[in-house]
């Protein structure tokens, strides 16, 4: 087709035809994440594979030798082991927080408009900037959660992130800073309920815990299902927030795995095993990500079109 | 027993008065329709029955027990809405036994009601169904059924077939009223279709602007309006309307309205005294007649402005005014299909006494006393 008739054929259609036109728009598309996500990923599988001596400018291929080293190194172990405890607390509380605010927001008062704003803040602010307010909070010599405890014989100078607490700590900094974001999409939902919905369970005799349970839980599922997904992944790969609070200590009790790959990565530039428990991470988090959607998604397969039956089709 | 009384109910929202001193008395059994434009107060009616809302003052009572402060649950009501308000996620099946499971029925006692029920409203095929699944027809019967199975003292219906086509809504109608009496329950049924009102109801009872104007059976409503906005409301299309005043005496008094004059007898109306005040005459399309003089009717003549056949019958606007045919002044005849009448013409029509309607200038029923 030369390009003069080609320039006639768009004349003629008066543009792309719709196909064309979602063709053009998913390859672009595709295109710029071929350059940010698959090539770096590209990469990274290549280093992952490779011995790199920084020193001697020499790369070796080893094969999967790195990933086994990274399954069997106690530390990196060690480090998926904090970051699976860390993942389950932040994504409890940070679910627990968001469900909460965003049924309290649904409710009908004066005020709810600019307090849904402002409950928007703390997702706003950056995580270091958070992790510093954290730090001030939890402060063993001039914290504010001691002097405020100091009447109660809490003894001076207690100690928060201690090796025991620590994990918790960081995820309830996490929790405040992205329970936000889920109450974003919860109250998104929640609002989407008829309440035609809750006076037709109320003239059925249903409390309010069947309410809230025959009603408004079915009806937000899949917006928990992606509160969920988004919070794990999140607490995850989290690195900012914890670099700023803890960097991994005290010791390395809260050394999980994104700062333990960072520390082979920058401090012993062990490009090849950072990328091979990088790896490790993704697969981990895509494991858990599937398996809401197993649990959570489930119900999916029932909704499917019954096949009609002949009652119906004399109907 | 499961009469409702309502007593000087009254319901405020901030300023606006919704309803406005209504009292109501619905016998055990009865068909009770509530009906009125949008926003005249009936479903805020209705929802205090049910205790979705609270009156701001007066009294409800239920078989004889005040349920003012009594939750919906306790009141032994079930409840039709207008937007069906089915559990989506829940099968036909789990939707009916719903208030049974909330009401902690064995569940052996419970499927065996459901079943029976689902049988009634011939959704027994439907059970495992979502209800998206269904047709809106169907829903509706689900609807239903979710109600029936409690076996409760008072159904309530909030314009439950104002969703439907028409056609559907034809078949509903039958159905409900068929369940009613299957039943004997006491209905109390909320619509703005006076079609609904008419067919399915033991009595009506008429809402305006928060007030009951009028309550008592379809054919009373019908009869004999209490006011015009009544009048106007009943019936389809509704009656006619010719603002005038009264003219001449002894023997020979008339109605005179603009571009008509209505001749009448001396005693249609007791005395004269009514000479020159602001009235309405109303007659209903179906009362007037076509064709030249006859015995006890007034004669008019008007302009065929348009025709509406509708294959059983044809609709005439007739125009009185001369140019001036706004479409709200039009006077509506109902005849037989097959006359021939060209727009534009000028047409003898009969107004049989018995017939005329005349309001005062409040609205009110004046004639027939």
């Amino acid at each position: 087709m030369t390009s003069a008739e080609l320039q006639r054929r768009w004349q003629k259609r008066g543009g792309l035809t719709d196909p064309q036109f979602a063709l053009t728009i998913v390859i672009a598309v595709l295109l710029f994440n071929l350059i940010i996500i698959i090539i770096p990923l590209g990469y990274s599988f290549y280093l992952s594979l490779h011995d790199t001596n920084v020193i001697l400018k020499k790369t070796e291929y080893v094969g999967f030798d790195l990933w086994a080293e990274a399954f069997a190194e106690e530390e990196t172990q060690d480090a998926a082991i904090k970051s699976l405890i860390f993942s389950g607390i932040s994504v409890v509380l940070t679910f627990a927080l968001s469900l909460a605010m965003a049924l309290v927001l649904n409710l009908n008062f004066p005020g709810r408009g600019v307090l849904r704003a402002l409950i928007l803040l703390p997702w706003a602010v950056s995580e270091v900037v958070t992790a510093t307010m954290w730090t001030m909070l939890l402060d063993a010599n001039f914290g504010v959660l001691n002097g405020i405890l100091a009447p109660w014989a809490v003894p001076d100078g207690q100690v928060w992130l201690n090796p025991n607490w620590v994990l918790f700590w960081l995820s309830l900094a996490f929790a405040w800073h992205l329970a936000p974001l889920g109450t974003f999409f919860l109250l998104a939902a929640l609002q989407t309920i008829p309440q035609d919905l809750y006076n037709a369970a109320r003239i059925d005799r249903a409390g309010v815990f069947s309410r809230f349970w025959h009603v408004t839980l079915p009806h937000i599922r899949y917006a928990i299902l992606i509160v969920l997904v988004v919070v794990t992944v999140e607490a995850f790969r989290q690195f900012d927030l914890v670099f700023a609070m803890t960097s991994g200590g005290p010791g390395t009790t809260s050394q999980i795995l994104p700062l333990l790959i960072f520390r082979y990565n920058f401090q012993f530039s062990q490009y090849g095993l950072a990328s091979a428990a990088s790896y490790v991470l993704i697969i981990v988090a895509t494991i858990l990500a599937m398996a809401y959607f197993v649990l959570l998604g489930r119900q999916r397969k029932q909704v499917r079109v019954a096949k009609p039956t002949a009652a119906v089709k004399a109907a | 027993m499961a009469e409702v009384t309502l007593q000087n109910i009254v319901k405020k929202f901030g300023e606006t008065l919704a309803v406005d001193d209504v009292s109501l008395g619905i016998a055990d059994g009865e068909f009770l329709v509530l009906l009125g434009p949008s926003g005249c107060g009936k479903t805020t009616t209705l929802n205090m029955v049910a205790g979705l809302e609270r009156p701001t003052s007066g009294q409800i009572s239920i078989g004889g027990n005040r349920i003012e402060n009594v939750p919906p649950d306790k009141r032994d009501i079930a409840m039709v809405f207008q937007s069906i308000a089915l559990y989506p996620h829940m099968t036909v099946y789990q939707n009916i036994a719903f208030p049974l499971r909330m009401a902690r029925v064995q569940k052996a006692e419970a499927e065996q009601r459901v079943r029976e029920v689902a049988q009634l409203l011939r959704i027994d095929e439907l059970l495992d169904r979502k209800p998206y699944q269904l047709s809106g027809g169907q829903r509706q019967r689900v609807a239903l059924g979710r109600c029936v199975v409690r076996q409760p003292a008072v159904f309530l219906f909030d314009e439950p077939l104002s969703s439907l086509d028409a056609k559907l809504r034809v078949d509903m109608r039958v159905e409900v009223k068929k369940l009613h009496e299957r039943l004997s329950a006491t209905f109390v049924y909320v619509t703005h279709d006076q079609v609904e009102a008419m067919t399915m109801a033991d009595r009506v009872a008429l809402m305006d602007g928060g007030k009951l104007i009028q309550v008592g059976e379809p054919s009373e409503i019908y009869r004999r309006p209490a006011n015009r906005m009544v009048a106007g409301f009943i019936g389809s299309p509704g009656m006619n309307f010719l603002r005038g005043r009264f003219s001449g005496s002894q023997g020979a008094i008339a109605f005179e309205a603009p571009g008509v004059r209505v001749p009448l007898p001396a005693n249609l109306l007791a005395g004269n005294s009514l000479n020159g005040a602001d009235m309405t005459l109303g007659i209903r399309p179906e009362s007037v007649k076509v064709g030249t003089a006859a015995q006890s009717s007034a004669s008019v003549e008007g302009s065929v402005f348009a025709t509406e056949p509708v294959g059983s019958d044809l609709f005439l606007d007739i125009s009185f005014e001369e140019g001036a045919a706004g479409l709200t002044s039009l006077f509506k005849v109902r005849t037989v299909p097959d006359l021939k009448v060209r727009v534009g013409e000028t047409i003898s029509l009969q107004l049989p006494y018995e017939s005329i309607y005349f309001f005062n200038a409040s609205g009110w029923r004046i004639h027939p006393a």
